[in-house]
């Protein structure tokens, strides 16, 4: 599916969206993206267990395009949905595209994780292992923190 | 002017098809259509699948490889646990001897 068909349920996501003050920036089968200029915010709220890397790059890619309009300083992002995630997407995610959006401004990223224990765990494990993977990283020059809501990651 | 010969007409007649091969010719011009809608759909729902099939084996392989990193993380916790635990029982060996 393209990033920007709209689906049939898009005003309920509009809803969800808009429930934030954000505004709908695409929504597709695998994500839903909202912005709002006036706080610099970014947001992107997973809707599947799992995104094919294939996917998860294009809607990373279509973010990275809205970021680069300048202006962000923020980017949220709601993984609840995941049960499973790529480690080369993650990879991919973590060094090379929070690098290209830090070029934008962007440096304080939210992250709103699934409750399960086991999957912090398993994002704990794979973040230190890319960390290891990669020292040029610049992780030290974010903000990076997680959040329990969209209110708390908005807010903080 | 050519007079008509009942034999010319009698030809003109056999050109004209009958009514009944005519709807015939357009029942078949619709089974054709039909065949074809039905092969497109049916190649659409094929490749939507194939493409379904794909992603649920990325994301097989992704929860594969979640598991394997995870039993690593596991394994490495044990060793480090395990020399941990020969480091603490050297220490106590050792500070039972420096007490004799």
């Amino acid at each position: 599916m393209d990033i920007h068909e709209t689906p049939a349920h898009s005003e309920t996501i509009e809803q969800n969206l808009g429930q934030y003050g954000l505004s709908t920036y695409f929504t597709s089968r695998f994500a839903d993206v909202g912005f709002d200029r006036d706080k610099g915010v970014i947001m992107c709220v997973l809707k599947e267990a799992y995104v094919p890397i294939e996917k998860f790059k294009e809607i990373f890619a279509a973010i990275g395009k809205l970021a680069s309009q300048k202006g962000f300083d923020k980017f949220i992002f709601d993984k609840r949905s995941l049960r499973a995630f790529h480690q080369p997407s993650m990879e991919w995610y973590f060094i090379e595209w929070k690098k290209e959006v830090y070029s934008y401004g962007i440096d304080k990223h939210r992250k709103i994780l699934p409750a399960e224990a086991w999957f912090k765990k398993m994002v704990q494990i794979a973040k230190s292992q890319i960390l290891t993977d990669h020292p040029d990283n610049i992780v030290h020059l974010l903000d990076i923190q997680y959040c329990s809501s969209v209110e708390e990651a908005i807010s903080k | 002017m050519k007079t008509e010969t009942k034999k010319e007409r009698a030809e003109q007649i056999m050109k004209i098809p009958p009514q009944s091969f005519l709807i015939f010719k357009e029942e078949l011009r619709k089974e054709r259509l039909e065949k074809e809608r039905l092969k497109a759909e049916y190649e659409k729902k094929i490749s939507t699948l194939a493409e379904e099939l794909s992603f649920l084996k990325e994301q097989i392989d992704s929860q594969q490889d979640m598991i394997k990193r995870t039993i690593d993380y596991a394994v490495r916790l044990e060793n480090n646990l395990n020399q941990l635990n020969s480091k603490v029982d050297d220490d106590k060996k050792n500070s039972k001897r420096s007490y004799h």
